[in-house]
C-alpha cells in the first residue's frame, strides 16, 4: 500500500472564544493517498471548507497536525508554508479562480513565477501542462475571453503545474451548469487517475460520485464515510450516519 | 472519528514534467519574479480600468504638474551664473559696475555674493585705490576712457532711463537703455532694422536718435518719424532710426540711445556700468584687482569657470553658503508640500483600487505568495500609475510653465526674462532649450 501525500490527524479549529465560540473541526483524521481524489460533503456550516482550508495551510489548525509529503504545515514558517503552496499543492475555488490581468499560460505558471523560475521558462512548464490537459487553445486567453467551464480547468491546470500533486478542490462546479460540470470533474478526476491526491468539497452527491471516498461531516465532525463513491447518494440520503 | 484510505495499490506522488523540476531558487530570483508579476499585472490593470487609474493618474498628475511648472517658472525667473553673460555684457567680456569707495570683494557672481573688503572688523572698510583719470562726479560715458585705460581694452558705457511718451490718449512708460551698439555687443544690442543712433546731442533743440524694440511698437509707439517724450522729467524729441532687439537684467527694453538722451544731473560718486570689449578675458585675478578698485565685476570667464571655494573670502563663501541653504530648504518645503498633498488626495484613491485587488491578492497568496510578494503587487500598481502620473505631470508642468513664460514675455513682464530654466527634478542638469526669447 502507498504511502499517505497528505495525513490530517486528530485536527479540531475552533473560531472566536467564550460566546462566540463556534468548534468548525472536531477530532478530524483523515488520509489522502496518490491518486486518490476524496469527496468532502455535509450541510452548510458543517466545517467543509475549513478542512480544506486547513488541509491547504490557508487557515491553522487549533489543535491537531496536517502534513502533506511528509512535511507537517504547523513547523513551518510562513515563507516556508508560502514555498509549499507554490510548490506541492494548488487550490481550485468556486468561481473567480483566475487572476483576471493575466493570460491563462500566465495564470499557470504563476506559482512558477513566484517561485523564481523566469517566466518564459515558466510559461513553457504552463504550456506544457495546458497541453497534456488539452488547453492549449486557451494558453494566450484572458479569464474574461473564456467560459466559466474553461476557466475552471485552466485553475485545474495551475493546480498542478510543476510539481504540484495535491489538489484542493473547493466547490469547483459550483458556479457551471451540469454538463460542464461534469466536464471540470472528469479533467479533475484524470488527474487523480495519474497519480495526484485531490481533496475536493462539494454539496452535491452526483459529483462526490467521481470520487474514490466520500467523507460526510456534520458539525465539525467525520460522521461518516464511504469507501464506493456510488454509496454517496445513499449517504446523503441518509444525512450521513448509517 | 477517523477516516483512513481503503487499501490502494501502490502508488507514489510522481515527479512533474522534467522542464518543470525546481531546484532551489535564490531569494533575488525570486524576488525579480515577483516584480516582473506585479508590474505586468499592474500595467494591464491600468488599461483595463482605465476609468479609476485616469482618476489616480489625475490625483498625482495635478499636484506634480504644479511643483514643476513653479520650479521651472522659479529658475527661469532666477538668472544666474552663465545665463547672465548674454543679458549682462553681450558678447563683451565683463561688466564692471561701481566704482564703491571701499574696495569690494565678491564671489564668481557679484548679485548672489559681495561687499566691502574688511567690512565690519576693527579696522574698517578698506579703501577703493583710486582710478587714475576718473571723474566721480562725471556720468558713465564721461569716465569710459578712464575705465578702459584702467582695464586696457575697450570699454562701452551702459545705462538705463525711463521714458514716458504719449500714443494717442495713452501715457506709455518704456525702459531706455543708453547703450551704444556700434562696436558690436552681440545679443545684448542686435540692430534689426535701419542704422545704430548716433550719440545724443547735448542741444535740447536737436532730436534724439533713437531705436524702438518690438516691445515698443506693439505699444504702439511709431515706427518711424519723431515722438515726444521725457526722462527724469525733461522733455526731449526722439527721432526713431530703426528698431533693434535689447536684452536687460530683470526688464524690458523699449528704447535704446546711444549715450544718456537728457543731462541727468548730479551721478554722486560717478558710479557706473561699462561692458569690457576686446578677446581678452577678464580673469578671476584681474577681478580682484579691480575690486581693489571698488568695482563689482562680472566677467564672462569667471562665470564660465568659476575658482574654487578655498579662493574666495570667508564672507562671500558664508553668503553663498546661506544661499544653498535657502535653496535647499525651499526645494524641501516643496517637496514635503508635494508629498503630504499627494499623500492625501491619492491616499484614498490608491486604498479603493487596493481594496480591489483583494481577490487577487487573496488567489496570489493561494498560490505560495508571501506577504512581501502580495506588497509588491499593491505596490507594482502604485508604481505604475505613480511613474505615469508623475511623468505627465511633470512634462505637463514644463509645457505650463514655457505657455506662462511665453505670455508674460508678451506682456513686457521683467520677472521672466533668463533662459528658459528645465529643472524639473530640480536635482536634474539645467538645461536652456532654444524656447522664446524675450
Amino acid at each position: 500500500m502507498s504511502t499517505p501525500h497528505v495525513v490530517i490527524s486528530d485536527v479540531t479549529r475552533v473560531h472566536g472564544h467564550d460566546e462566540t465560540r463556534v468548534v468548525a473541526l472536531d477530532h478530524v483524521s483523515l488520509e489522502i493517498h496518490p491518486g486518490e481524489l476524496v469527496a468532502v460533503m455535509g450541510p452548510s456550516g458543517s466545517g467543509k471548507s475549513t478542512l480544506l482550508n486547513v488541509a491547504g495551510g490557508l487557515d491553522a489548525p487549533t489543535s491537531g497536525t496536517v502534513s502533506i509529503g511528509g512535511e507537517t504545515l504547523g513547523s513551518l514558517a510562513p515563507r516556508d508554508l508560502a514555498k509549499l503552496r507554490r510548490r506541492r499543492m494548488g487550490f481550485v475555488f468556486q468561481d473567480y479562480n483566475l487572476i483576471p490581468s493575466l493570460t491563462a499560460a500566465e495564470n499557470v505558471a504563476l506559482p512558477l513565477e513566484l517561485d523564481g523560475m523566469r517566466a518564459r521558462q515558466a510559461r513553457r512548464a504552463a504550456r506544457h501542462t495546458l497541453d497534456l490537459m488539452d488547453l492549449m487553445s486557451l494558453s494566450d486567453r484572458y479569464p474574461d475571453q473564456m467560459s466559466g467551464g474553461q476557466q475552471q480547468r485552466v485553475a485545474i491546470a495551475r493546480a498542478l503545474v510543476g510539481s504540484r500533486r495535491f489538489v484542493l478542490a473547493d466547490e469547483p462546479t459550483g458556479a457551471l451548469d451540469s454538463h460542464t460540470g461534469e466536464e471540470v470533474l472528469r479533467v479533475l478526476r484524470e488527474r487523480c487517475d495519474e497519480g495526484v491526491a485531490g481533496l475536493l468539497v462539494t454539496h452535491e452527491a452526483r459529483h462526490a460520485a467521481w470520487a474514490d471516498r466520500v467523507v460526510f461531516l456534520r458539525d465539525g465532525r467525520v460522521v461518516d464515510t464511504t469507501g464506493a463513491a456510488d454509496d454517496a447518494e445513499d449517504l446523503l440520503a441518509s444525512g450521513g450516519s448509517r | 472519528m477517523s477516516t483512513a484510505a481503503p487499501p490502494r495499490p501502490d502508488l507514489e506522488v510522481p515527479a512533474g514534467p522534467p522542464n518543470a523540476t525546481v531546484a532551489e531558487p535564490s531569494r533575488f530570483a525570486q524576488w525579480r519574479s515577483s516584480w516582473a508579476i506585479a508590474l505586468r499585472m499592474a500595467r494591464r490593470d491600468v488599461r483595463r480600468h482605465k476609468g479609476r487609474s485616469a482618476l489616480v493618474v489625475v490625483m498625482v498628475l495635478l499636484p506634480t504638474l504644479l511643483l514643476s511648472a513653479v520650479v521651472t517658472i522659479a529658475y527661469t525667473s532666477d538668472v544666474q551664473g552663465a545665463e547672465k553673460i548674454p543679458m549682462a555684457m553681450g558678447s563683451g567680456q565683463a561688466l564692471l559696475e561701481g566704482p564703491d569707495t571701499s574696495a569690494a570683494v565678491q564671489g564668481p557672481d557679484p548679485a548672489q555674493a559681495s561687499g566691502s573688503e574688511n567690512d565690519g572688523t576693527d579696522e574698517g572698510a578698506t579703501t577703493a585705490t583710486t582710478v587714475p583719470g576718473f571723474d566721480r562726479s562725471g556720468d558713465p560715458f564721461d569716465n569710459a576712457a578712464a575705465v578702459s585705460r584702467l582695464v586696457g581694452s575697450d570699454v562701452v558705457a551702459v545705462d538705463e532711463y525711463g521714458l514716458r511718451t504719449t500714443v494717442g490718449d495713452r501715457r506709455v512708460s518704456l525702459q531706455g537703455l543708453a547703450l551704444d551698439g556700434r562696436p558690436g555687443l552681440g545679443e545684448k544690442l542686435v540692430l534689426l532694422s535701419g542704422r545704430w543712433p548716433a550719440p545724443p546731442s547735448t542741444d535740447p533743440a536737436v532730436p534724439v536718435e533713437v531705436l524702438l524694440t518690438p516691445y515698443a511698437v506693439a505699444k504702439g509707439v511709431p515706427g518711424t518719424g519723431t515722438f515726444q517724450g521725457s526722462v527724469d522729467g525733461t522733455a526731449r524729441t526722439f527721432e526713431v532710426v530703426g528698431t533693434a532687439r535689447a536684452r536687460l537684467d530683470y526688464a524690458t527694453a523699449g528704447v535704446v540711445t546711444a549715450g544718456e538722451p537728457v543731462d541727468r544731473g548730479e551721478n554722486p560718486g560717478g558710479y557706473g556700468r561699462w561692458i569690457v570689449l576686446g578677446d581678452d578675458p577678464v580673469t578671476w585675478e584681474d577681478v580682484q584687482a579691480l575690486n581693489g578698485h571698488g568695482f563689482r565685476v562680472t566677467s564672462r570667464a569667471v562665470l564660465e569657470d568659476p575658482p574654487p571655494a578655498d579662493r574666495l573670502a570667508p564672507a562671500i563663501r558664508d553668503q553663498l553658503a546661506g544661499a544653498d541653504r535657502y535653496t535647499t530648504l525651499l526645494v524641501g518645503l516643496g517637496a514635503a508640500m508635494l508629498l503630504i498633498v499627494t499623500t492625501l488626495l491619492v491616499g484614498p484613491a490608491f486604498a479603493v483600487s487596493a481594496a480591489r485587488q483583494r481577490r487577487t491578492l487573496a488567489l496570489a497568496a493561494s498560490n505560495g505568495a508571501h506577504t512581501p510578494m502580495l506588497r509588491r503587487t499593491v505596490l507594482g500598481q502604485a508604481l505604475v500609475l505613480g511613474a505615469l502620473s508623475a511623468g505627465a505631470g511633470t512634462v505637463l508642468g514644463v509645457a505650463a510653465a514655457w505657455a506662462v513664460v511665453a505670455w508674460a514675455r508678451t506682456t513686457g513682464d521683467q520677472t521672466l526674462i533668463g533662459p528658459f530654466d528645465v529643472r524639473p527634478l530640480v536635482l536634474g542638469p539645467s538645461r536652456s532649450p532654444p524656447w522664446p526669447r524675450p
